[in-house]
């Protein structure tokens, strides 16, 4: 038995993926409908999901594509929206500070925002060899079903006729993450600063007034996070 | 860009995938050369979120096909104050979107 009493930290991992499977499946689902029901063609819509691995910022990148917007635009959404990984990074090095390079970076690469408060929860001990088979354990049926939810959904978005407007769900599923965000201060802060400045800037070119009014927003909704805390 | 440039979709595939790696890799690799980022850091990122989102809902709603457009005329943004009240209350986004489609179908076959 090892320290944190895994015997199988593998497949205990395995055990407790399911409902984090079920909470990203359909995201999944729904970044391949809405790439294909644009017209984004099957094999890279794949590569996308395979390339980034993150449900959110993918569904970013469907719907500013959508919109027309400049490759670097699109980037730079990508990046900024995932730039929480940082945090994620940041917890975790330590308990893949003795792995393996190769190991270290495919872990690095199925970093989610749930096997990152999976691992930490059950993980008191960072010396506990267990965490990164079970991590792995975790991480690999997370990989595996996203990226089957991806090909169904592209399958199903490209067969649902475009009347049904299924394009709609990617700002639906933003208003169902935002809007349980809002019941904070400074989320407020920044969303209503963010989003007003965004309806005003559209008249800028490159969809650049997005880029703007979120970096505009987070410093707003930082200022008011630090004003709360003193 | 639009959805069917292959070639721009590949140049945002590669460069994409390659920063949200790099980000997720970036403290295993730099692990005891640079200290952690700072609490303060960590607070502001959690900004981040709720400022993007945002900045790409409201405008969705409110424009419809470039011109700023109201109810009762902009059926979307009725049908995604409804979804957002059904959010706020059941903090759950199966049923935010079903409420939200449900609505929008509803508000395009009465029209």
């Amino acid at each position: 038995m090892t320290p944190s009493g895994h015997e199988t930290p593998f497949r205990d991992g395995l055990a407790v993926s399911p409902p984090l499977i079920l909470a990203s499946v359909p995201i999944g689902f729904l970044y391949g409908v809405a790439a294909a029901g644009i017209g984004v063609d099957p094999l890279q819509a794949v590569a996308m999901s395979v390339a980034m691995f993150t449900g959110a910022a993918q569904l970013v990148v469907v719907e500013l594509v959508a919109s027309d917007a400049l490759p670097a635009i699109v980037v730079l959404a990508a990046l900024v929206v995932n730039l929480r990984y940082l945090m994620y990074s940041a917890s975790l090095a330590v308990y893949f500070r003795d792995v393996a390079r190769r190991w270290r970076w495919l872990s690095a690469y199925l970093l989610l925002d749930v096997n990152y408060a999976i691992t930490l929860d059950r993980f008191a001990d960072v010396a506990d060899p267990d965490v990164r088979r079970f991590y792995l354990g975790v991480s690999v049926p997370l990989w595996l079903t996203q990226q089957a939810a991806v090909v169904v959904g592209i399958v199903v978005g490209a067969s649902v006729p475009g009347a049904w407007r299924l394009d709609f769900a990617v700002p639906l599923v933003f208003i169902g993450i935002l809007v349980p965000a809002m019941k904070s201060r400074a989320n407020v802060a920044a969303g209503l600063t963010a989003g007003t400045l965004a309806v005003a800037l559209v008249v800028l070119p490159l969809n650049l007034g997005i880029v703007v009014s979120a970096l505009v927003g987070t410093v707003v909704g930082a200022l008011v996070q630090e004003s709360e805390a003193t | 860009m639009t959805p069917t440039d292959t070639q721009a979709l590949w140049l945002v595939i590669g460069l994409a995938g390659l920063g949200t790696f790099l980000i997720r890799v970036s403290f295993f690799e730099l692990f005891g050369q640079v200290g952690e980022p700072s609490a303060r850091l960590s607070r502001a990122l959690e900004m981040v979120p709720a400022a993007v989102l945002a900045a790409l809902v409201l405008p969705r709603l409110v424009y419809l096909d470039g011109t700023f457009a109201l109810p009762p005329g902009n059926a979307e943004f009725v049908a995604g104050t409804v979804a957002a009240v059904a959010a706020w209350y059941t903090e759950s986004i199966p049923i935010t979107l079903a409420v939200g489609m449900g609505t929008l179908w509803t508000l395009l076959y009465l029209a």
